[in-house]
């Protein structure tokens, strides 16, 4: 049994079909329990979950439809997530099976896309332009109450929020956050809350910038993160200040979703900008620097597959 | 990563069929 780094290249993947429904995010909180929101045909929400690692999917119930489907999913432990979806939908379990809608105003009636719970109480979810602006929202009282936070950006460096679709978020706490969104491939920071944003994009281009991570480091505690955007491109921080554009072998990709376990370690997915006939790819990082495509093989050959969403925890060897 | 530890992951999307899949790799079975 390898457990080093370079076993990362080779390792053997497992399928789990989901008949009939359209997975767009997945998040685990540890080896068993995980959800995966999407959508049916119509399109109508739905979330999955599994509390044996993926072996068995059981669809839950949410009161009511959501045209649209869900778009984000975030759990902090195997009781407590948060899924968000088209026209301002948050949706919220406690019991790790029941979903109650948050209702609490001011969540515009937009399509929301980017959830991370930091905790039980503190949450920030990211989505569509109103009134002039991208829509980001946080509560720190588990959902009771949202606040839309930032206001109207009217020139370049006065801490406003663009007029862009904001993807994905990733939070420290309360205070400190990072999205990123749409079109000028932003990637802003606030460390007050939402009040005041800065524009860290290291350069605008025409592309989108569809997920961020952020992790302290054990130990050090430093900051270490990761931008995945159209058209293949990765961007990395060492600070959470500045970024800095990494080379990857991916070819014709939007690269929509990233996910890491420690300063070093990390995957990204997506779909290849010809659509899903075109597949898309899967990258991953041992060394926090230098990334490497790993495939889907069926019988020895590679399979095509369109990516959007990826979830990785840490396990330990009993 | 201590050598005691192990990544395990999911990712989910769609065939070139476009049915909904989700794949699944754990590095400790290598």
């Amino acid at each position: 049994m390898q457990t080093d780094a370079a076993s990362y290249s080779t390792q053997k993947m497992q399928k789990f079909d989901v008949p009939g429904v359209i997975p767009q995010e997945v998040h685990f909180v540890d080896d068993k329990h995980g959800w995966t929101v999407g959508a049916d045909a119509h399109p109508y929400g739905i979330i999955l979950h599994t509390k044996n690692g993926g072996e068995h999917w059981e669809k839950q119930e949410v009161l009511g439809k959501y045209p649209g489907g869900f778009n984000g999913v975030s759990a902090v432990d195997e009781k407590t997530a948060w899924v968000v979806g088209d026209h301002g939908v948050i949706l919220h379990t406690t019991d790790g099976k029941h979903w109650i809608p948050q209702k609490s105003p001011p969540i515009p009636d937009v399509l929301l896309q980017g959830v991370h719970a930091v905790d039980a109480n503190t949450v920030w979810v990211t989505g569509d332009t109103d009134q002039g602006y991208g829509t980001i929202l946080r509560t720190n009282k588990g959902g009771e109450h949202w606040e839309r936070v930032g206001h109207k950006s009217q020139k370049e460096g006065d801490g406003g929020v663009p007029n862009v679709a904001l993807l994905g978020v990733s939070a420290l706490n309360y205070s400190t956050a990072w999205v990123v969104g749409r079109v000028e491939s932003y990637i802003l920071y606030t460390e007050n809350g939402g009040n005041f944003w800065i524009d860290q994009t290291p350069e605008h281009g025409p592309r989108d910038a569809n997920a961020v991570t952020i992790l302290r480091n054990k130990g050090a505690g430093n900051l270490t993160g990761w931008v995945v955007e159209d058209h293949d491109e990765i961007y990395h921080t060492l600070d959470g200040q500045h970024w800095k554009h990494q080379d990857n072998p991916s070819k014709g990709n939007f690269l929509l979703d990233v996910s890491a376990v420690d300063e070093k370690t990390a995957w990204a997915v997506g779909t290849n900008e010809r659509g899903v006939k075109g597949g898309g790819v899967i990258l991953n990082t041992t060394d926090g620097e230098h990334w490497k495509e790993q495939y889907y093989t069926k019988n020895g050959k590679q399979v095509k597959v369109a990516l959007s969403g990826v979830s990785f925890v840490m396990g330990e060897i009993q | 990563m201590k050598s005691t530890e192990y990544a395990l992951g999911w990712t989910v999307g769609t065939d070139a069929d476009g049915r909904g899949i989700i794949l699944h790799t754990k590095n400790a079975e290598i």
